[in-house]
């Protein structure tokens, strides 16, 4: 891998990215820092490109300007065997879990291990029971497949998956999408935690304002196809009119 | 200064020939020489034909380099054999105090070098079968291998040491290269007369146990040290009753195959106390912490008292995290095939079998029921899915099916007139290929690539509508299921075989018809005319009458089979190929009942 100068505070650097679907351009010249040991959620309206930003980042969607560096490193030039060493620094939790279907839950845990380590079976079997406790699945759920589980638990498998490989980073989109207030308040917990025994830094894709509030150190709100990144109480006084109204919520919700 | 003559490596067999000149008086004498690699031994003969390269030991400086060598060079094996000791003071000692694990010293690096040295020496020694042990000083070594560990002012006889290191060795680190390798080299050569020259060895041990009294630092503890800075290491300890488990350096997933199974084998004796001192860890991962809370836990298990584990504070979270959370047993491994999960495997599978046939015989039922729930009622007939599904399974297929009837006529015709020309019958080949494709061929191969084409469609839409919910979308919305998505494609292709089998059949006869104008010379009209005489009305009929059966099992099996599929995308894709599967063995089953039909009604 090729080290560049880099600031090794910062997780992910995003420097004029600018992306375009069929034609529509979804950002335009966006720059955005993610310092390490930090939860960054981004916020958005749909269809705004907060899931694209994510898929950019990760490389799953080439970037029609712009540079994008993680962990030191620049996304565009990187491939092959250079590419493989970065994605197993990461980890990430898609938004329904993204299981393979045809496995159970403990395969599923242990696949990036098959893939990128020599383990034995055994121990294999050990660590993906350590993932599932950690990530509060029951025993149990270890032989169960994923179309047996409920939609909270596959997001824990999903997560328990992506911390397999023990990342140095960790990419969630839309965590508590599709779970009830108690399971996403439960899940927005267990990330916190696990983001700090694990030291992990976390960027978020989301539209729970209980996850924003519970979880993140700093907010990115993607409007008008340009981010403005700032905490919740200095959004809060934003001019903007869907920061104002989005967090208009926010202040209703916090105060009794 | 003092000059004292000993001996000089040189750096090549080649610079052996111009000493004697240069140096009048100076004996050159060609003796052993160790290599820097194994790579190294494949390519000396080719340099300096005549040397020969034999295998023997090579003596690594710690137990780490046992695991490194492999990987850099593949074939050569490495062989643990024993303990390794700095010095025979150590291995005095550890006799006495029946330490279970002495390993190699922090400077181990350093020793080896010198073992090396002293090695090459040694064997230069054995060969001439002198009696006097040549003797090598530090500053004669031409890289300065051994100025580390002796000072020229010592004056120490290496060539002791390294009878002390061959003796060492023998019990513990051996490196040969297996014996099946495709090198052309000798294999395992063993060291000759290595036990003549010891007679040496009480020299050696009192001259080790100078030089460790003169460096302090020989006195070290000793610890299996780390020779690349990230490999995980680790020592044990018995003190007081007390055990202790030091470890050090990365304890990550890529060290785990290593520790591990020797995590597991820990043997602690009789101490009722433990301790582990996980101070010097520079990297800890899930792995490697589960793997140290792990034999924690088996410890604390057999009844010994084992004190918190401490580790580096950026660690300690992690370390707490899975001490206190993860109390599950393992994840249990499936287990592995005996007889009677064999027996259960093809008990399973049939009734598999048998379900299916229910399942299908069901579909069936269903599928008539709404069939002339529909005749009756034609208005709940869906004509633009119709349509649609008949553009798909006809028209999209006729390009495929024209080109391949086209050239099964061809083969026919080649193949008939070929056997025919023997009775000077060639012009029956018409004959054979009208009754042939007419009959048979023109609707099993409309029929077998429909199934192919639409059969595996119909599976893998319905089943990845299945998938996506959009099956259970339809039937909350009050839609019914069969109606909306089985009827249009079943019917699609019952009125559209027919046509592809008449169309499939005209293109076997053109093609038959072309080779027949070109290699037998029959002309169109002639063609025509035999073609007359050959066929009945009936033989056409039969192979157009049997094709909206064939449609209906394509169409049944493939819509069933995609109803089958659960929702997960291997499913999708396994029963897809069941329905093509499934459906060409049934059109071919069906075909041979019609041939039993027709020819007991005389058709």
């Amino acid at each position: 891998m090729t080290a560049m100068p880099a600031d090794p505070d910062v997780a992910i650097r995003i420097q004029g990215l600018v992306t375009q679907i069929g034609g529509r351009t979804l950002h335009d010249h966006i720059d955005l820092d993610v310092v390490r040991g930090e939860i960054m959620a981004v916020v958005g309206g749909s269809g705004s490109g907060k899931s694209m930003l994510l898929r950019s980042i990760v490389g799953l969607q080439h970037p029609a300007g712009g540079h994008i560096e993680v962990l030191g490193h620049d996304m565009g030039t990187l491939s092959g065997d250079d590419l493989v060493d970065m994605e197993v620094r990461w980890g990430v939790l898609f938004q329904d879990g993204a299981l393979f279907g045809d496995q159970t839950v403990a395969e599923n845990v242990q696949t990036p291990l098959r893939e990128h380590a020599d383990l034995p079976q055994r121990l294999m079997d050990e660590i993906a029971s350590v993932r599932l406790s950690m990530v509060g699945l029951p025993p149990d759920a270890a032989g169960k497949y994923p179309a047996e589980l409920s939609g909270g638990m596959r997001k824990r498998a999903g997560l328990a998956r992506a911390l397999t490989l023990d990342p140095e980073l960790l990419f969630l989109d839309e965590p508590t999408a599709g779970l009830d207030p108690i399971s996403a308040s439960e899940f927005d917990v267990l990330v916190r935690e696990l983001q700090q025994s694990l030291r992990l830094t976390v960027f978020m894709v989301t539209h729970d304002l209980g996850t924003l509030r519970a979880t993140s150190d700093r907010i990115a709100v993607l409007v008008d196809r340009k981010l403005k990144v700032g905490t919740i109480a200095t959004l809060a006084q934003d001019p903007h009119p869907w920061i104002h109204e989005y967090f208009a919520g926010f202040r209703a919700m916090t105060q009794p | 200064m003092v000059v004292e003559s000993g001996f000089v490596l040189l750096p090549s067999p080649n610079s052996a020939e111009p000493v004697p000149t240069a140096y009048p008086g100076v004996v050159v004498e060609i003796g052993w020489v160790l290599l820097p690699s194994p790579n190294a031994a494949a390519l000396l003969p080719m340099l300096y034909p005549g040397v020969v390269v034999e295998m023997g030991f090579v003596l690594l400086p710690s137990p780490s380099w046992a695991e490194l060598v492999p990987t850099l060079y593949p074939g050569v094996v490495v062989d643990i054999a024993g303990e390794l000791v700095p010095s025979p003071i150590w291995a005095d000692c550890a006799n006495a105090m029946a330490v279970p694990k002495v390993i190699a010293t922090a400077n181990a690096p350093a020793m080896f070098n010198a073992f090396m040295m002293s090695f090459s020496l040694l064997h230069s020694s054995v060969r001439q079968k002198s009696t006097e042990v040549p003797v090598a000083y530090g500053r004669h070594a031409p890289t300065g291998l051994l100025t580390g560990l002796f000072q020229p002012s010592q004056r120490l006889p290496v060539s002791l040491v390294g009878i002390d290191a061959v003796l060492w060795f023998r019990r513990m680190v051996r490196c040969r290269r297996s014996g099946r390798q495709r090198t052309g080299q000798r294999a395992f050569h063993p060291i000759p007369d290595v036990t003549k020259p010891r007679i040496f060895l009480q020299d050696a041990r009192s001259a080790w146990r100078q030089m460790a009294d003169n460096d302090a630092s020989a006195t070290e503890p000793l610890m299996d040290a780390p020779v690349l800075s990230n490999a995980a290491w680790y020592r044990t300890e018995h003190c007081d009753g007390t055990f202790r488990l030091i470890v050090g350096g990365a304890w990550v997933r890529g060290e785990a195959r290593r520790l591990d199974p020797i995590l597991r084998a820990l043997d602690i004796g009789a101490d009722k106390e433990a301790e582990f001192d996980c101070g010097a860890i520079e990297r800890l991962d899930t792995v490697g912490a589960w793997m140290l809370l792990r034999t924690k836990r088996s410890l604390e298990h057999r009844g010994v008292v084992v004190r918190p584990v401490h580790v580096d504070p950026k660690y300690r979270a992690l370390v707490h995290t899975i001490d206190h959370e993860c109390r599950a047993p393992p994840v249990a491994p499936p287990p592995s095939p005996t007889l009677v999960t064999t027996l259960e495997r093809i008990g399973r599978g049939c009734f598999h079998a048998v379900r299916q046939g229910y399942d299908l015989v069901g579909f069936f039922g269903l599928i008539v029921y709404e069939t002339v729930a529909t005749v009756l009622q034609p208005r709940r007939l869906r004509v633009a899915a119709l349509v649609h599904q008949m553009e798909e399974t006809g028209l999209n297929a006729m390009p495929i099916i024209g080109l391949l009837s086209f050239l099964i006529g061809v083969v026919f015709a080649y193949q008939g007139s070929d056997q025919l020309r023997r009775f000077g019958a060639d012009v029956f080949t018409v004959n054979l290929l009208g009754v042939g494709v007419l009959r048979e061929l023109g609707g099993l191969m409309a029929a077998i690539i429909a199934a192919g084409r639409s059969g595996s469609a119909f599976a893998a839409q319905i089943g990845t509508m299945k998938l996506s919910e959009e099956i259970d979308a339809i039937q909350v919305t009050g839609f019914n299921v069969v109606e909306v998505l089985v009827l249009p494609r079943l019917l699609g292709i019952m009125l559209t075989l027919p046509l592809l089998t008449f169309y499939s059949n005209m293109m076997g006869l053109i093609g038959g018809a072309a080779t027949c104008n070109l290699d037998l010379g029959i002309t169109i009209p002639a063609f025509l005319h035999q073609l007359q005489g050959a066929v009945t009305g009936w033989t056409f009929w039969v192979g157009v009458l049997k094709a909206p059966v064939f449609a209906f099992i394509i169409g049944l099996v493939g819509c069933h089979q995609g109803f089958q599929a659960e929702r997960n995308a291997s499913s999708v894709g396994r029963h897809t190929t069941q329905a093509v599967v499934e459906s060409i063995f049934l059109v071919i089953a069906a075909d041979a009942v019609f041939s039993v039909v027709f020819s007991k009604l005389g058709i």
